[in-house]
């Protein structure tokens, strides 16, 4: 062999093991990161996110049937602006793939049980129990019965739904390489869209809304209570309720409701304590229970009595949980074909709009709170059967294939029973403990039927009137909304509407409040009630306003039929009544200082009586620490202002005397407190003196109880603040806005912010502060504003608490949030009707669709 | 004239030669890098390492050309990326999420350092190889002529 073969071959060696392993490490997934030569070589992920849409860009198109454009306004909110009304939902679809693509590809996902083919066997137990509520099959069926009814004239509908999904796909198949950063950070691409997706996003929206254990908190609750001390802390109506509408009477100071005669059985308590410790444990099922406690909303509309403007001014702030991107996509959609004008928003991968308004009515949410999903007990009968109705059936079945990263498929069977998936039965399926083999749990959901959401949505956004608008109300069936009105005319009016069941309960089994025993019959559903004719309802109505915040919706006077079983404390309804009743000549701008009010009605409502407490019991010269706080909270106005104090106090005080008062329920779900309000302010007009410390053998009054909160709260706060001076104790330093990113991802999510106002407030934002060392900031609350203003709904508001696109490197990921949101502002809807009014200062860029080939 | 600056020039002639071997074997990586770009299976990059090496008649100029052409040719890109798309947020996102916030700057300090490495050893393999091939291609092409 030659000298300088030789050197070639040990330069070989060398050469060719170091670059197998350099081209090995950066292959190969590690520490749960995809190979990083896939994200970080140049051509390859992060380098192919897409930035900034192009000032201006034509594309052509095959299937369009004439000339779009998008113009997009200086938040990048898209103004589409269509000869025909087919294209402009293609660009819908279009525009919402290019801003949101992953945000909507995990939300068919998490619907559809394929969280885990591309995240993992973590997900597992996540995707088998979404796929047992039926969601995915309930959109599939509709799916099919909107083509049916397409098909034979019934309804005009499917064509445009189409036409929306070949827009996202038209994106998504010309976009492969250009995705956002999360597909190369998790390392998949998305898969075409269909119809059946954006069905599941209604259904995911209604699971999110209506889907509930309360029943079975509730009867956890009876049993260790017993039903006169449960009725007294957990009857109907709740204290202090404004009903939203206002033509049914209020309720003034009449008594909670009566008890109940639901007998208690220890093995079904046995049962429905194992399924809700395994629940929990469900990472889905627990960060619903946890975002129940942020659903909420407010919406009001004013008559031209009441504005500065001669016409309606209507605001509507819907209550959801935070995240980057925010859950909210809006948009203006124009057609010249059909006369099409509308804007709003809407949920990435639906089509239309949710809320918002067209060139003649406006309208937004709030949620009902009805009552849609019983929970169902039945005695088994051998491995295969129930009984239901005191007779012997057979359990239907579906079955399911799950994909999981690098395991294959997995199989999955759920068992039915005639009202619905065997809830406790899959607990065992996902590998947790299983409930008493006797007993099986089962819930009946609303949502588990045909919807026809957009056939609304449709409706609402072509509506000219209030007749157009109630129309289309009736077929917003299964997310129970609270659906405030306004329109050019002058009308108000407030509908809350949605599916509610019609049960064969007298009361005397807790109409739907709690589960029913349906091996003996107990709770049929015999129908629906009439959503236009049977539900609450008000149109223009003498106080020339009306204001919903998830508190009750009608006073005694509606008897007709069991709405709700849950409903807000009604702070937040008191505050809006209160500032709308007492004013005139309200004006936009005095609008948005209402949405971003902070002052705390519940606040008001407690701490004068803590006042007086601490003057009656240590007169003029309280102890020093006590003084202090005396101080702080007596020159307090009850604002929620990050830079005091005395919301601290306040806060945490209220926390103690909770915990403190209902020390007999530790553990177990606890009353509203609006409850333990009423308690504090009647001491002595209930059954049971719930001041008493049960632990001690004295008898605990109401103040003392107040004094006990008040000096634990003391000492929670010097140790937190390091300071025992209450003036030290800001308030912004514990309560925070956090907005973390859909995937969780730390590098992606923005905050905590310090902020004003707390759950109470009209512009809520609610804290834990359970544990000293772990403070959960606030991650949930208005997930858009919207005002609304019919003298010119050109000057009409709105804001999201992120921004418009969903990609990370976008200057429109998180603009709003910071430059609007935090700090209380909005930005104005550009209303024009065509695309050579948009003014010129707002344009930041357009897009040009042109038909393939010309028109 | 006196054999001492014969030999003199005729090393410096062959030193030209080298360079402009160099200079063309990197331009070669370079584009060759470039177009790869476009390609989204990156384990590719080890390829104009190779080809540049291979035209080179010292392995340092190989390496050296190997490495020239892939960082350079990333360096162009980045810079593109960085000023058009605004990637440097993306980078310092994964940067916050593998080490810590504030981080993006060496994400691409790491980019280029496996630039520099995969066209080095590139350069390298692509010059053993010419030894080892060199043989049986001019007997190939004699045999063709």
């Amino acid at each position: 062999m030659r000298k300088e073969h030789k050197k070639a071959y040990i330069e070989l060696s060398i050469f060719v093991p170091l670059t197998i392993i350099i081209l090995t490490v950066f292959s190969i997934p590690l520490l749960g990161i995809p190979p990083l030569g896939n994200l970080l070589i140049p051509g390859n992920g992060v380098w192919n996110v897409p930035g900034e849409i192009p000032t201006a860009e034509r594309l052509n198109i095959d299937g369009l049937h004439g000339e779009v454009t998008v113009i997009r306004d200086e938040w990048g909110v898209p103004h589409i602006y269509a000869t025909y009304e087919e294209d402009m939902f293609f660009a819908q679809g279009y525009c919402q793939a290019q801003d949101r693509l992953f945000q909507m590809d995990m939300l068919r996902r998490q619907v559809r049980g394929k969280l885990s083919e591309i995240l993992g066997e973590d997900y597992l137990s996540t995707d088998k129990f979404m796929l047992a509520t039926g969601m995915e099959t309930w959109a599939i069926n509709t799916v099919n019965i909107l083509e049916e009814m397409q098909s034979n004239g019934t309804i005009n509908l499917v064509p445009k739904i189409e036409r929306y999904v070949d827009g996202i796909n038209y994106f998504i198949n010309n976009h492969k390489h250009q995705l956002p950063l999360e597909y190369y950070l998790i390392g998949f691409e998305p898969t075409e869209w269909s119809k059946v997706d954006s069905m599941c996003i209604v259904q995911l929206m209604a699971m999110d809304l209506t889907w509930n254990y309360n029943d079975l908190y509730r009867y956890q609750n009876l049993a260790l209570m017993g039903p006169a001390n449960y009725t007294e802390l957990f009857g109907l109506p709740y204290p202090y309720q404004i009903p939203i509408c206002p033509d049914y009477g209020s309720f003034g100071e009449i008594p909670m409701a009566p008890g109940l005669g639901v007998k208690i059985s220890s093995k079904v308590e046995s049962t429905i304590s194992t399924f809700m410790q395994n629940i929990e444990k469900i990472d889905s099922q627990k960060k619903l229970m946890e975002e129940q406690e942020l659903r909420g909303s407010n919406n009001w509309v004013i008559d031209g009595v009441k504005s500065s403007t001669g016409y309606p001014i209507l605001c509507n702030d819907m209550h959801l949980s935070w995240n980057m991107p925010g859950i909210w996509y809006e948009q203006h959609m124009v057609a010249e074909n059909t006369g099409f004008n509308a804007y709003g928003f809407q949920i990435p991968g639906m089509p239309l709009l949710a809320v918002g308004h067209n060139q003649y009515v406006g309208w937004g949410f709030t949620n009902t709170g009805y009552d849609v999903i019983d929970w169902y007990l039945f005695n088994t009968s051998g491995d295969d059967g129930y009984i239901y109705n005191n007779t012997p059936q057979d359990y239907t079945y579906e079955t399911y294939k799950i994909k999981v990263k690098n395991q294959g498929t997995v199989d999955f069977t759920v068992r039915h029973t005639v009202h619905g998936p065997v809830m406790s039965d899959i607990i065992g399926n996902f590998g947790l403990a299983e409930g008493s083999g006797e007993i099986v749990l089962s819930s009946k959901w609303t949502a588990n039927n045909y919807f026809y959401t957009l056939l609304a949505a449709n409706g609402f956004c072509r509506a000219q009137n209030r007749a157009d608008f109630d129309n289309a109300s009736q077929y917003w069936s299964i997310l129970a909304q609270n659906m405030v009105y306004g329109d050019v005319y002058g009308n108000i009016a407030i509908r809350p509407t949605g599916k509610v069941p019609i049960r064969d309960d007298d009361g005397t089994y807790g109409n739907g409040t709690l589960p029913y025993n349906a091996s003996n019959g107990e709770g049929e559903w015999i129908g629906y009630i009439d959503i236009l004719n049977e539900l609450p309802s008000s149109l223009n109505p003498s106080q020339h306003y009306l204001a919903s915040a998830n508190q009750v919706v009608a006073g005694p006077g509606y008897v007709k039929y069991h709405l709700q079983s849950e409903y807000a404390n009604g702070y937040r309804a008191r505050r809006i009544n209160e500032l709308l009743n007492q004013s005139t000549n309200i004006s936009v701008a005095d609008m948005k200082v209402i949405q971003n009010d902070v002052n705390s009605t519940a606040a008001r409502a407690f701490v004068p009586t803590l006042i007086e407490v601490i003057k009656f019991e240590y007169g003029t010269s309280p102890p020093s620490e006590i003084g202090a706080v005396l101080s702080e909270l007596e020159s307090w106005s009850y604002v929620m202002s990050r830079d005091l104090a005395a919301p601290t106090i306040y806060r945490k005080w209220r926390d103690y005397f909770m915990d403190f008062t209902f020390d007999e329920l530790e553990g177990k779900r606890k009353p509203g407190i609006a409850v333990l309000e009423k308690l504090m302010k009647e001491e002595g007009e209930f059954l049971n003196n719930w001041f008493d410390d049960i632990s001690t053998p004295e008898v605990e009054t109401r103040n003392q109880t107040m004094l006990l909160a008040l000096n634990a709260t003391i000492d929670w706060l010097t140790e937190f603040y390091n300071s025992n001076d209450p003036s030290t104790w800001e308030w912004g330093e514990v309560h925070k806005l956090t907005f973390p990113h859909i995937t969780g991802l730390t590098s992606l999510s923005k905050g905590p912010y310090s902020g004003d106002g707390e759950g109470f407030t009209i512009n809520p934002s609610g804290i834990n502060l359970n544990d000293i060392n772990n403070i959960r900031y606030a991650r949930g609350g208005a997930s858009e504003r919207m005002i609304l203003d019919f003298s010119n709904l050109n000057q009409s508001l709105s804001v999201i608490p992120s921004g418009q696109r969903g990609l990370s490197n976008s200057k429109h990921y998180s603009d709003q949030l910071e430059q609007l949101f935090l700090l209380g502002k909005y930005h104005f809807q550009y209303y024009t009707n065509t695309p050579l009014n948009f003014p010129i200062n707002s344009f930041e860029s357009a897009i040009y669709l042109y038909p393939k080939g010309g028109v | 004239m006196n054999p001492r600056y014969t030999y003199i020039l005729k090393g410096v002639s062959k030193i030209e030669t080298d360079y402009k071997y160099l200079l063309y074997t990197t331009i070669l990586a370079l584009a060759l890098t470039m177009l790869f770009t476009l390609i989204p299976v990156w384990q590719l990059v080890i390829i104009p390492g190779i080809v540049a090496g291979f035209f080179n008649k010292r392995l340092r100029y190989a390496i050296l050309s190997g490495l020239a052409g892939v960082t350079l040719s990333w360096t162009l890109y980045m810079i593109t990326a960085l000023a058009t798309r605004n990637t440097y947020a993306i980078l310092d996102q994964v940067g916050t999420l593998m080490i810590g916030p504030g981080f993006g700057w060496l994400i691409l300090l790491i980019v280029l350092i496996i630039g520099i490495f995969l066209g080095a050893f590139g350069g390298g393999l692509g010059y053993s190889l010419s030894i080892l091939l060199k043989p049986y291609l001019v007997q190939r092409i004699r045999k063709i002529k």
